[in-house]
């Protein structure tokens, strides 16, 4: 009757095996088609996946951490120039991910002022500024401080606000985005064009930026 | 079975690790030489191509001071810089001078 049972165990496990080894070939299969490029769009699976992960990963004191920053005009002015300084870089100065470098990772960074970010209680929003993710762009920002939290917290309320951000906010971040001397360069130009300047038809700077002008 | 293990940390690595590389923003600068409702308008750059540029509702309508304008400002013969977004399809953000003196 054991040896039964084991056989039955056995022919389970040969059979879980040949669906792992079939599973495992579809997906080289796949990636030997598509290959590993950062331009595909992780598929609902991994996104379901990380985000589930993400979630538990989160302890449930934290997650239910209400922000303990008093929301003022200038705790609000404070993180519009930390975002613009710090994060705009990939998510954007709007927060929407499409004009920063985040664009172009894997995965792609998020439309914050969506529902996707915005449904995140205070305490998961602030566990991933102050931790990272992992297999993500996001680096953690925080070091477990008291003085970290201090400057994270404000920026949770920076992220609620998102969504009503104004276009002169935004111009207002936009000189605070750091810059290489070459994009500075192509700021004045730009800024010289406008106002009527004659400007050279080959791009003055070289494709050292992330931008190439023409 | 450590050939199983191996490729399954690598399948897990190149399905989920971040690969990430900066992007090519262009930057376009021109005069304005046709508008096309409010979808596009077509430029000649400084170095003498003609483009039609997309615009869509996500697409930021500036003045040169920064400060924020509106799509139906745009008018033949303005100078603008014109930054594509990432796919290079659509403009990200039109930034536009004085309307030209007539």
């Amino acid at each position: 009757m054991a040896r039964m049972n084991w056989t039955g165990t056995g022919k389970a496990l040969t059979a879980l095996l040949a669906v792992v080894v079939v599973v495992v070939a579809l997906c080289c299969a796949m990636m030997m088609h598509s290959g590993v490029s950062a331009r595909a769009e992780p598929t609902w699976m991994e996104a379901m996946m990380a985000h589930s992960a993400r979630h538990f990963a989160t302890p449930a004191a934290v997650r239910d951490a209400r922000n303990p920053v008093l929301l003022t005009p200038a705790v609000r002015a404070e993180a519009r120039a930390h975002w613009a300084d710090h994060c705009a870089v990939c998510h954007g100065n709007d927060g929407k991910g499409t004009s920063g470098i985040g664009a172009r990772m894997y995965p792609k960074t998020p439309d914050m002022t969506l529902a996707s970010t915005q449904s995140l209680s205070d305490g998961e929003i602030f566990s991933i500024i102050e931790n990272g993710v992992r297999l993500t762009g996001m680096p953690a920002f925080g070091d477990g401080t008291t003085e970290s939290a201090r400057q994270t917290w404000p920026l949770v309320h920076f992220v609620r606000h998102l969504p009503q951000l104004t276009a002169e906010e935004v111009a207002e971040m936009e000189k605070l985005n750091p810059r290489s001397p070459e994009e500075w360069q192509q700021m004045q130009e730009e800024a010289a064009f406008l106002a009527g300047g004659d400007v050279s038809p080959t791009p003055a700077t070289p494709s050292t930026t992330h931008s190439h002008h023409h | 079975m450590k050939k199983i293990v191996a490729v399954s940390l690598f399948l897990l690595l190149a399905v989920t690790g971040a690969f990430a590389h900066a992007g090519h923003i262009h930057t376009y600068m021109g005069s304005v030489t046709m508008l096309h409702g409010n979808s596009a308008f077509m430029m000649k750059t400084t170095d003498g191509k003609d483009l039609t540029i997309q615009t869509s509702p996500k697409t930021k309508w500036m003045h040169s001071d920064s400060h924020a304008a509106k799509s139906s400002e745009l008018a033949v013969g303005q100078r603008v810089v014109v930054k594509m977004m990432v796919d290079d399809k659509t403009a990200d953000s039109v930034k536009m001078s004085a309307p030209a003196k007539k």
